[in-house]
């Protein structure tokens, strides 16, 4: 029972600055989505992603990271799955993040995700890793790339592929 | 919205067409001590297999994924991760009878991992895995990993057996299995 897998659902590449970025209507015809993002930000502040339009203090994740010179970790509640936990500074700094959303299309679990990203700019670095837990047991059927007060720069790129299982 | 695409992300032009392939779902519907896939070495399309895993454990205390080849449960396998629970770091490299995903099986919420096992039917080199795996437990237990492994023995994979340190898998505990093409 062989069957091609990891299609590309819909992506968006930014022609102009936004300061959020929508998926809606996610066809629950998969088991699990590979959310891939990379930009720039206009300034430094935390981004991330929220499923369904939930605002609320019901991700729970921990935390890995390492900037080069020192080792970090943490855990605790918030209000988004975290693109990156320990935000670069600068506007240049290119970020990117693959997130792993299992069984989205669930009804019965609480969403756990899995989360690698990086940053790269002149004397700022980091990767992380990360695992984090929609505490819902919704399916997913929106994704929305959000950010503080910032706004993602022109040319970021946000692409959701989907996994048969 | 765009309609799917079924492009595949890693695919190629190559008359096999997709280079990721979804094989094999097992989903309990009832607890079980094991969950196996068979007959790999009929998977001969593949270079790589990986394994998507979202699994609980029956009691508080079975909260490691462990797997091995081909039945085979001897002393011939090698891991080592590098981890943290939100407070620290920590490293370590074990022999063993099983490769070992700590703290992959999650109590009241699942845990994850994603499982790459490397040239799986290639009779000149060991087989080879490398996982990323987390989890956040409402019952407290946070981690997240990585977990490299070996098994030392050069034969095909015919088998995978996947089990929790003790006790059983939940209900609700999903393995799915998919091939890559190299």
């Amino acid at each position: 029972m062989a069957e091609p897998t990891f299609d590309l659902i819909d992506s968006v590449t930014l022609s102009s600055s936004a300061s959020s970025v929508s998926f809606t209507g996610l066809t629950q015809s998969y088991r699990d989505l590979v959310v891939i993002a990379t930009g720039t930000t206009t300034s430094s502040d935390y981004r991330g992603i929220q499923f369904n339009g939930d605002t609320s203090n019901s991700y729970y994740l921990v935390n890995a990271a390492a900037n080069g010179t020192s080792l970090s970790g943490n855990a605790t509640g918030n209000t988004r799955v975290l693109w990156e936990y320990y935000q670069p500074s600068g506007t240049g700094t290119v970020n990117q993040a693959i997130f792993q959303i299992f069984d989205y299309s669930t009804t019965n679990k609480q969403k756990p995700v899995l989360v690698r990203n990086g940053s790269l700019a002149s004397g700022d670095v980091v990767v992380e890793m990360r695992a984090t837990r929609w505490a819902n047991t919704n399916a997913i059927t929106s994704i929305t790339f959000m950010i503080g007060t910032a706004q993602y720069n022109a040319g970021s790129t946000f692409e959701i592929y989907g996994v048969l299982g | 919205m765009t309609p799917p695409i079924p492009l595949g992300f890693l695919d190629f032009p190559t008359a096999g067409g997709s280079a990721y392939d979804w094989l094999e779902t097992q989903e309990l519907s009832s607890t079980a001590a094991t969950i196996s896939f068979t007959g790999l070495n009929s998977l001969t399309d593949y270079k790589h297999l990986q394994v998507r895993a979202v699994t609980k454990g029956n009691n508080s205390s079975a909260y490691n994924l462990r797997y091995y080849f081909n039945g085979d449960n001897g002393l011939n396998y090698h891991w080592h991760y590098l981890r943290n629970n939100g407070s620290g770091f920590s490293a370590n490299q074990t022999s063993a009878s099983y490769i070992e995903n700590g703290f992959a099986n999650g109590v009241n919420d699942f845990g994850v991992s994603v499982i790459d096992i490397l040239d799986f039917s290639n009779p000149n080199r060991y087989t080879t895995t490398r996982s990323e795996h987390g989890l956040v437990d409402s019952i407290g237990y946070n981690m997240i990993y990585r977990t490299s492994g070996g098994w030392k023995n050069t034969v095909a994979l015919t088998s995978m057996t996947f089990y929790p340190n003790t006790s059983s898998f939940a209900i609700g505990t999903r393995l799915s299995l998919y091939g890559l093409r190299g």
